[in-house]
């Protein structure tokens, strides 16, 4: 009886998903858009309210789009056994997978100057800033220079290595998040550097981007993570 | 025999090696060692080329402020940064594409890599679109097209699709390949006419096929400006 109650349910995905768990396969969890915790003007004047808004809207909901995609594609090739499919779709998922861990990360990097975007680190993350760097404007100058010298597109962060416990300046290209870079490396800060995060207002002068983005940059989110991790 | 035509990823190929090789890369070298580098000459430095046609031509495909930033502002700096950079080093007073293939390193880039590549890049480009452009190829290109990608729009879809997936920022070629197999640093002992083709080629950041020994047929740039 329930399986007649099943069927006659008129929603593919319903059917879907009962027919999956029937013959054991699950299903892929899919991505979402994260929303703002701001408006996109509220970072003005560091970053405009156009860019936040194409950012958010396009460049990010592509990345998680093409992502679902291309887990789609990989379940479906694991489960026919298509040992070269599955290698065929690594870099998509690389790519936009690492967009949408990336970008993720970077909305709670910022915040409006009222909510505390651009106030200094203080406690146990301040504190580890002016050890490994002397200050925070010596980080400041070392990322924005780490970020300006980085040819084509990629990003710069500020990671804690959490087995060294120490806290490391570096950059990825293209959308390739930190643990590429090492796999004990957790993203306490990341600055996007890819042209679309900065051109509509800043042009081809991205130091003056990196300038201005520390304004609005939310150190308490970084903050809660560098404790979390350091417990 | 249809060749098939090769979307060659070749960046994933770790090193493409500047080998003595078939092409004109080797009477380049020669040429080089016959003058002697103590004779004083002035180095001019490169110079900035203007497209050949002006800024607002090609609208409205592309705004004239599209080329005056990447014109007037992402090639300029190219070059004014690669002057600076190149000034009284060994790679002063060469041409450009030697500047590139030396630079290049066999992908040990040196730092005037970025700027040198840059700057070869946007001029090709700049000569790769014009006003009026567009239509079809005619006479031996159309040949060469059909014969290796099946038709001109089997090749505009191709080169589409790999322009598209062309992550990060990087360049998109149709090409000529002669004489090469398609394994890095590897040398066709046996060319035959069946080996040379069109290839349509992705590259990474400022890398072009030059450093590869192909030969550039037109580019599109992929960087997001």
């Amino acid at each position: 009886m329930a399986i007649r109650s099943l069927a006659g349910r008129r929603t593919l995905t319903g059917l879907k998903e009962t027919s999956s768990r029937l013959l054991g396969f699950r299903s892929i969890q899919t991505f979402t858009l994260p929303d703002l915790p701001y408006d996109y003007s509220a970072l003005e004047p560091a970053i405009s309210g156009e860019i936040m808004q194409i950012h958010h809207q396009k460049h990010h909901q592509a990345y998680v789009t093409n992502y679902n995609n291309a887990l789609e594609q990989l379940d479906q090739a694991v489960n026919k056994g298509d040992a070269s499919g599955v290698v065929k779709l690594q870099s998509a998922i690389k790519f936009n997978g690492g967009g949408h861990v990336n970008h993720s990360i970077f909305w709670k990097n910022l915040a409006p100057v009222k909510e505390g975007g651009g106030e200094p680190p203080k406690g146990a993350l301040g504190y580890a800033i002016d050890t490994h760097f002397g200050s925070l404007e010596g980080l400041v100058k070392k990322m924005s220079a780490e970020g300006a010298a980085l040819q084509g597109s990629g990003w710069v962060w500020l990671g804690l290595d959490k087995e060294l416990k120490k806290l490391v300046v570096d950059t990825t290209a293209n959308q390739d998040p930190l643990v590429t870079k090492g796999g004990s490396l957790v993203p306490l800060v990341g600055i996007d550097v890819w042209e679309h995060a900065y051109y509509l207002q800043y042009k081809n002068v991205r130091p003056e981007y990196l300038k201005n983005v520390w304004k609005v940059i939310n150190w308490k989110y970084a903050s809660e993570v560098y404790e979390k991790e350091c417990k | 025999m249809m060749t098939a035509a090769v979307t060659a990823p070749f960046w994933s190929l770790s090193s493409c090696s500047l080998l003595p090789c078939q092409g004109r890369m080797q009477w380049k070298r020669n040429e080089k060692k016959r003058f002697s580098r103590k004779v004083a000459f002035i180095t001019a430095g490169f110079e900035l080329k203007p497209p050949p046609y002006p800024l607002d031509a090609l609208e409205p495909h592309m705004s004239q402020e599209t080329l005056d930033y990447h014109w007037g502002k992402h090639h300029k700096t190219y070059v004014e940064n690669l002057n600076k950079q190149i000034v009284g080093t060994d790679l002063d007073g060469l041409s450009l594409e030697e500047v590139v293939l030396l630079s290049y390193n066999r992908g040990n880039m040196l730092p005037a890599f970025n700027n040198v590549a840059q700057a070869w890049n946007h001029e090709f480009f700049s000569e790769s679109i014009q006003p009026g452009g567009g239509g079809k190829p005619s006479g031996y290109l159309l040949r060469l097209i059909e014969r290796d990608f099946g038709s001109f729009n089997d090749l505009l879809e191709r080169f589409k699709a790999a322009a598209a997936s062309n992550f990060g920022s990087g360049w998109t070629w149709l090409a000529y390949k002669a004489n090469r197999l398609d394994v890095a640093n590897a040398i066709n002992p046996l060319p035959k006419e069946e080996d040379k083709t069109l290839v349509i080629v992705k590259t990474p950041n400022a890398v072009n096929p030059l450093v590869c020994d192909y030969s550039p047929l037109l580019t599109i740039d992929t960087w997001e400006v």
